[in-house]
């Protein structure tokens, strides 16, 4: 009987410790309501069965069931009905892929009224604006809810995804000359021995101009202008970028048709979006060359997902600020002499007399009769160019105090083109060629200005090599020449 | 009452004993002959009966005695009559197998004697002790006596056996390992910085138990008590106060513990034999994170570390191409505490012979243990033997000797603190979407384990199946004690003992599969290592022991004695890193530059002198005496002391009480329902001299500078340098009622720890940033309590007994508040507060929102001393002085280990041939510092998460308890806070044992019993971890720190025992 009882006893104990030991996990780890992925939270929610269904048929299904973190922005029913015949009832699947595909973010981004705009990547590499609680001007009707694998928030729009400036202008304006120039440039231009064709797009190219286009962390604003004012620009500028390479040669990019487009396509990006209203003012374009829109030359504008696109008659600009001057800095020499006085070579950074911070360098007690830095002065237009130079020394602590002299030294404009590599075995300093032009640089004491040094002509567009040259054993000192075109 | 003129006789008679010896001893026998002849005279009748508690019926055959003249055999009704010569007379009635019972005789009608069984817990209990073989009746001071029958728990080892069974004794086990053993805190600690575990007296010999090494497999220790088999033990007796301890002076800080191994009690040979085998249970896993919740966990773990959106996408774990070369590596549902932990069983032979002839008896045992732990691949193997012989050489010299050897060899693996080895801290935070084994592209599974993975976490399968810890240790313990008994007072008893341990480690941690580490400037991949760790211990202790018999239920009992104990340790180990192979596993294979040799000497001796004395009188008052003299090698030079010996300090340890048995007088000798009421106090001083061998003498260490061997100075002298002191002040009260049915005894005690070593600010001038000086102080108030008794006497019968303590410790004078730090946490040790006490911060929810956060207004410094601010899912700290930076000065006191209440509930049903034992243990009120929950829920790291983290803070506005994710935790969300501290109460169902014993022909065989034991069947606890009863050393600062060690498991054993 008791052992009975005393059983029953430990079977009650039983009960009660299995039951506390499975519950103190349970309180302490709480009900987690967050722990639904986003997958089942689109599909389990009548509300969102529309998306859930292109969701499925996109094949980014897979992705939402996995455990990464998203972002997804869920159009409601109404908002994906609301733009289904825009998009042609998502028959084609790469519109479907790139319209689902827009509303999913990589990594967690939460609506916060208090901040500014957050650019969120979406899984089209677009990037997707939060501003102020808003993405791309839609407020959410619900926002910050949590999943296991992420948040979601719910629109009652859908959002649009848009195409980049490139992309847009390669579609909607395709037959002006300005975007036929653009494409130009993404034409097969090598062909292998084995008659393999390989896309080579010309690095600066890419660099200057159209990588600004098709970027989408960035944003740019793009004028596409009319083909008239378009082949009058390109005729005005050919002249000053002609070169000798042949149109039809090995190197189509090195040809004037080639330099001439990409000054002239570099000159049309300006960046940030501009509004209407910021066109008024003058406009500096990524190639450096200032601008100015008349409003009632704009014809249309378009939004991009990287900017904005005004498709205008004409710009106005200046021939002046399109073919623009250029700096040689002292800091940048390609070479020397001899490459044994390094320890005589002094690259500073100083304060003028003015308190201004200004670098050059200084080649001094070298011992070398006649020791040179070799420069290179690159894009030169063919145009004549007034030379300027600034060295200053004598300024406390300086070892050079009393004025010297020094050349600076161009070579016979028919040989630069040749080899430029053979230049450099001339005699240059006892034989100067007839054709090679020397420049006296005199520098005085703490003379800040710059000294007028002579004319250049530059017959090819390119580059310009040069040096600068020691009086005797004398010194170096040389904080840049500046080249400014003689323009009619 | 009392003769004046005894008094003072006997007192000075007390005094010279113990001071000369024998040379009165002619002198007081002639006046005890003179007392017994005197009252001779007038002689007074009593009767009774003799009943037996089981049965209820009355015994045949009891012996009823009174002093050396009387005695008397109980007749068949179980009756008895005697005729005393005095009216306060006790007479004493026993019986074999039963508990021998002192009672007061009553004239005016027949007494009624229950007696109990011995199994049967009673105050009137014999012990062997300092005071010599003694009941339990006759001393004043706080004894508590277990007798052992442990052949159900033979898993246990000694320490961890007095779990919840004695009042006031706190055992903590230190982990589920085996042969780990416990702390056992006898009235709590009375130190901060020396030893805080009891003395262990084995057959008389003091145990070397202290850890004088330590283990190089991290979260072991080498338990001494290991080598003790629980079944060679016959009983244990716990000196909790300094009367009972005082002889052992400098030892006798923490309480006493003295334990009698078994001998031989008859001539006949008694053969016993058990084989048991037994099952181990993995633990109930904690709810860690599956691959799919971690991969979003470090997803957003990961994104706030330096690397980009993309960087992180193209992590191979977060590539769910199926077609992806390493698809199958990463993508898979591995339960890692379930490769982890498994189930095991265990093996367990023993058997003893004990028997012999008039002249020599011996007790002999051997047994073999092989228990395995729950973490794969550990295990102990341990064989242990004792040979027991008593022999009586003549009529007047007896010898004894008590031999045992121990040999162990284990199989461990790094445990706590080693977040790269330790395979249970490994199973918890290893991604879970990796695979154990190799894996190819196309899914195939290779035997081999697989390498660490991408997020640098070592495979604790690797550490398990190719990794080492080996370690096999020794001890030998022997002693012979010579006893010349002189004549019916004097005897003279000589101890020789001598021990010898040795404890050899070696472990290798393979290069594949083990995250790789950066120790000294210099990358490593595997690492290897080596020591030997030996004791060697000599100790002597002789001793005159005088017992008189004074006439007049008056007896007296003197003991002095002279003791000798020299102790010489030696450790040395080897560690090296970088082996060429795998398979090169020994200390010689590491790289010769990588490799450290150290170790340390100890030896030191310490001298005691001691002297005790007991006086009963009349059966009533009780006063016990004793001092200790104590000097050890360990103290300073210029210590100050009353006493100087060749110019060396002596300590003198003094300890006085007295009982008083209300019981045995005439008020109260009647009462039917208090049979017995005992009153204690006692007073005394004992002390700690763990002060370090050579703290007190100016020390030079080995040091490696640049490759160059030399000698530094390691600290500076300090020749002031004592022992501690602790004043132990206890009253007691023993009362039991209803013929022994039910039994109380309570002690109110007070501790103070004296002259307690502690850090002190030292001149940085000289290089000494602190020094240790006897300059603290610290007490302990609390009370023990006991009850016991018989529940149900009918054919059933339910013995109970449960133990409770309590106490409060307060930091009485220090020179400075010290904070200490350990696995992330801090404690402080203040005045006026417990020692050690957890000190953090207050964790106050979660900021919501960003305008909740800047509405708060609360940040951190940086390193320029700029505030940052909180944000949105930032924790938010209660900031204590408000001035709106989280700092140190916003910490609070959040608790300490130490329990309010603890004890045990030990019960004994049996019915028939059925027995029926449960133990049920409890501690309320103790706080933990939860370490592996802190990794586990800290958000700021690559470790896998409890399932907490999924709920943690994502996106604004979202309203939770948990912050969020951020890598290496810059704002300090995970800090040490009242997050991590939980409520270490538990309530667990110890042992469960059902025992059968067959019935069987007596004449062939014995006895046959079968059994089954059950051990940590249950654990209630609100506490989030393995298991709430953990200790990562004996170390104050280091108690109720949960550091993942391998937690205490459920196991259960079948048992077959035969008696031939």
């Amino acid at each position: 009987m008791k052992i009975l009882s005393s059983n029953y006893i430990i079977g009650l104990l039983l009960c009660l410790g299995i039951s506390s030991c499975s519950d103190k996990w349970a309180d302490h780890i709480g009900s987690g309501d967050a722990q639904q992925s986003l997958y089942e939270v689109v599909n389990d929610n009548a509300q969102f069965s529309a998306f859930a269904d292109l969701l499925e048929r996109s094949g980014y299904a897979e992705d939402l069931k996995a455990s990464k973190n998203y972002t997804l922005i869920i159009p409601t029913n109404e908002a994906v009905e609301a733009v289904r015949s825009n998009y042609d009832n998502f028959n084609d699947s790469t519109v479907l892929r790139s319209f689902v595909g827009y509303h999913i973010i990589n990594s967690i981004y939460s609506v916060n009224e208090a901040t500014d705009t957050v650019k969120a990547k979406n899984f089209r590499n677009k990037y997707v604006e939060f501003t102020r609680g808003a993405f791309d001007e839609v407020v959410p009707t619900s926002q910050n809810l949590t999943a296991g694998n992420g948040i979601y928030h719910v629109v009652p729009a859908a959002l649009k995804p848009l195409q980049s400036v490139f992309d847009f202008v390669m579609i909607n304006f395709s037959e002006l000359e300005q975007v036929k120039a653009v494409s130009s440039f993404d034409t097969v231009i090598t062909v292998n021995a084995d008659g393999t064709r390989i896309l080579r797009i010309n690095s600066l190219w890419f660099t200057q101009t159209r990588q600004h286009m098709t970027r989408e962390d960035k944003k740019i604003t793009y004028f596409v202008l009319d083909d008239e004012y378009y082949s009058e620009e390109y005729n005005k500028l050919r002249p000053y970028h002609s070169t000798s390479y042949a149109e039809d040669g090995v190197r189509p990019d090195s040809t004037t048709t080639f330099f001439t487009k990409r000054a002239l396509l570099s000159d049309l990006i300006v960046e940030g979006e501009l509004g209407a209203e910021d066109l008024d003012a003058e406009l500096l374009a990524v190639s450096g060359t200032k601008f100015r829109v008349d409003a009632a030359d704009v014809i249309s504008t378009h939004k991009t997902s990287n900017g904005r696109v005004y498709r205008v008659k004409k710009l106005n600009v200046a021939l002046a600020d399109q073919i623009k001057e250029i700096k040689v800095l002292g800091i940048q020499p390609v070479g020397f002499k001899q490459n044994d006085k390094a320890g005589n070579t002094y690259y500073r950074n100083k304060r003028d007399l003015n308190g201004e911070l200004y670098d050059d360098i200084q080649i001094y007690d070298h011992k070398v009769t006649a020791f040179y830095a070799k420069y290179r002065a690159n894009n030169l237009n063919v145009v004549k160019y007034k030379v300027y130079g600034r060295a200053i020394m004598g300024l406390a602590g300086d070892p050079q105090v009393t004025a010297f002299t020094q050349y600076v030294h161009f070579f016979d404009p028919t040989l630069v083109s040749a080899n430029e590599v053979d230049l450099y075995k001339r005699p240059v300093v006892n034989n100067q060629d007839v054709n090679d032009t020397r420049m006296t640089f005199t520098v005085e004491p703490r003379n800040h200005d710059e000294v007028y040094l002579g004319e250049v002509i530059q017959d090819e567009f390119g580059r310009l090599p040069l040096l600068v040259m020691s009086n005797g054993t004398g010194p170096i000192i040389l904080e840049y020449l500046r080249f400014v075109p003689i323009l009619p | 009452m009392i003769n004046k003129n005894k008094l003072i006789k006997l007192g000075t008679f007390l005094f010279l004993t113990t001071v000369a010896g024998g040379k009165i001893y002619s002198q007081t026998d002639q006046v005890t002959d003179q007392q017994v002849l005197a009252q001779q005279a007038n002689l007074v009748k009593v009767s009774g009966t003799v009943i037996d508690s089981r049965s209820g019926e009355p015994i045949a055959g009891a012996r009823v005695t009174y002093g050396t003249t009387t005695a008397k055999i109980t007749d068949n009704r179980g009756r008895f009559e005697l005729e005393l010569p005095e009216e306060d007379a006790l007479v004493e009635v026993s019986m074999d197998g039963y508990t021998a019972k002192q009672i007061p005789v009553l004239f005016d009608r027949p007494m009624e004697v229950v007696i109990y069984p011995a199994s049967y817990p009673s105050f009137y209990k014999q012990t062997t002790t300092v005071f010599g073989s003694n009941s339990l009746m006759n001393t004043a001071g706080a004894i508590a006596k277990y007798d052992i029958n442990a052949w159900e728990q033979n898993s246990e080892t000694l320490d961890s056996y007095l779990q919840g069974k004695l009042s006031g004794v706190s055992v903590v086990r230190k982990s589920g390992t085996p042969t780990m053993g416990a702390n056992v805190m006898i009235r709590n600690y009375n130190s901060l910085y020396t030893n805080n575990q009891p003395l262990y007296i084995i057959d008389g010999v003091v145990y070397a138990s202290e850890i004088h090494s330590p283990s190089i497999t991290t979260g072991h220790e080498n338990n001494p008590l290991q080598n003790i088999d629980v079944r060679d033990i016959q009983d244990i007796t716990i000196l909790k106060d300094a009367v009972s301890a005082s002889i052992y002076g400098a030892r006798a800080a923490n309480g006493v513990v003295v334990i009698n191994t078994n001998h031989a009690k008859e001539l006949a040979t008694k053969i016993d034999f058990q084989a048991t085998t037994g099952m181990n249970f993995t633990p109930k896993a904690l709810p860690t994170m599956a691959a799919y919740a971690y991969r979003s966990y470090l997803n957003d773990v990961l994104a706030t570390t330096s690397l980009s959106g993309e960087e992180i996408g193209g992590m191979p774990f977060n590539n769910d191409d199926r077609n992806f070369e390493e698809y199958a590596r990463y993508h898979n549902e591995t339960d890692w505490q379930k490769e982890v932990f498994k189930g095991s069983q265990d093996q367990n032979y023993y058997l003893k012979v004990t028997g012999g002839d008039n002249i020599a008896k011996y007790a002999l045992s051997v047994g073999y243990n092989n228990e395995k732990g729950i973490i794969d691949n550990t295990n102990s193997e341990k064989y242990t033997a004792r040979f027991n012989g008593d022999m009586e050489i003549t009529k007047k010299l007896t010898a004894q000797t008590n031999i045992s050897m121990g040999y162990g060899q284990q199989n461990l693996k790094d445990q706590g603190l080693s977040p790269k080895t330790n395979p249970i801290f490994l199973s918890l935070v290893k991604a879970p979407f990796m695979h154990p084994n190799e894996v190819s592209a196309d899914g195939g599974v290779s035997p081999i384990y697989a390498e660490a993975d991408i997020l640098n976490i070592s495979n604790p399968l690797q550490i398990i199946h190719n990794g080492i810890n080996n370690k096999k240790s020794y001890r030998f313990l022997g002693s012979v004690v010579f006893d010349y008994k002189f004549n019916e007072q004097f005897n003279l008893t000589n101890l020789l003992a001598v021990t010898y341990d040795k404890a050899q480690e070696d472990f290798f941690v393979p290069k594949k599969g083990i995250a790789r580490d950066t120790v000294n400037n210099m990358e490593v991949f595997s690492r290897l290592g080596t020591q030997v760790a030996r004791y060697f211990g000599i100790s002597n202790d002789i001793r005159l022991n005088f017992s008189k018999d004074l006439g007049n239920s008056s007896q007296l009992q003197a003991a002095a004695g002279f003791r000798y104990h020299n102790h010489d340790a030696e450790q040395d180990y080897a560690l090296g890193f970088n082996s060429a192979t795998d398979q090169l596993v020994s200390i010689g294979n590491s790289t010769a530059a990588s490799r450290v040799y150290g170790g340390h000497i100890g030896s030191w001796n310490s001298l005691t002198t001691y002297a005790l004395g007991s006086l009963t009188l009349k059966n009533k008052y009780i006063f016990n005496g004793s001092v200790g003299v104590d000097g050890s090698s360990r103290f300073g030079d210029k210590v100050k002391s009353s006493i100087k010996i060749d110019d060396k300090a002596f300590g003198i340890f003094p300890a006085v009480g007295a009982a008083w048995i209300l019981s045995n007088e005439d008020f109260l000798k009647s009462n039917a329902s208090v049979n017995l009421l005992k009153m204690r106090v006692n007073y005394g001083v004992v002390g700690n001299d763990d002060v370090g061998n050579y703290a007190a003498r100016q020390n030079y260490i080995s040091q490696n500078f640049l490759g160059v061997q030399g000698l530094v100075r390691e600290g500076l002298a300090n020749p002031y340098l004592k022992w501690e002191s602790v004043e132990k002040l206890n009253a007691g009260l023993d009362v039991s009622f209803f013929q022994e049915r039910l039994n109380v005894s309570v002690d109110v005690y007070q501790h103070t720890t004296r002259d307690m070593l502690v850090y002190n600010r030292g001149n940085a001038l000289a290089g000494v940033a602190y020094y240790l000086y006897n300059n603290g102080s610290m007490r302990n108030r609390g009370v023990d309590l006991n009850i016991f008794g018989r529940v149900v006497d009918r054919a059933v019968k339910w013995d109970a007994g449960l133990t409770l303590g309590t106490y409060q410790n307060e930091m009485v004078s220090l020179p400075e508040t010290s904070f200490t730090s350990y696995a992330g946490a801090t404690f402080i040790t203040e005045k006026g507060s417990p020692a050690n006490s957890f000190y953090g911060y207050k964790f106050d929810g979660v900021y919501s929102t960003e305008a909740e956060a800047q509405a708060a207004d609360l940040g951190i410094l940086d390193i320029a001393g700029e505030k940052v601010p909180f944000n949105a899912g930032d924790a938010r700290f209660v900031d204590k002085n408000r001035d709106g930076i989280i700092d140190e000065s916003d910490r609070f006191i959040l608790g300490n280990p130490i329990p309010d209440l603890f004890g045990g509930l030990n019960n004994t049903i049996s019915y028939k041939n059925w027995k029926f034992g449960a133990l049920f243990t409890f501690s309320v009120g103790n706080d933990i510092y939860n370490y592996t929950r802190a990794q586990l829920e800290s958000g700021s790291t690559y470790y896998n998460q409890t399932e907490l983290l999924q709920g943690r803070w994502r996106t604004e506005g979202q309203v939770t308890n948990v912050p969020k994710a951020a890598y290496g935790d810059p704002m300090g969300n995970a800090r040490f806070s009242d997050r991590w501290i939980e409520d270490g109460s538990y309530l667990r169902l110890r042992q469960v044992s059902l025992e059968y014993n067959f019935p069987v022909n007596k004449q062939i065989i014995k006895y046959v019993r079968i059994y089954g034991t059950a051990n940590n069947l249950f654990t209630w606890s609100k506490y989030l971890g393995y298991d709430p009863e953990f200790a990562s050393s004996a170390d104050i600062f280091h108690q109720g720190v949960d550091v993942t060690l391998e937690p205490i498991y459920k196991s259960v054993q079948l048992g077959l025992r035969i008696g031939l």
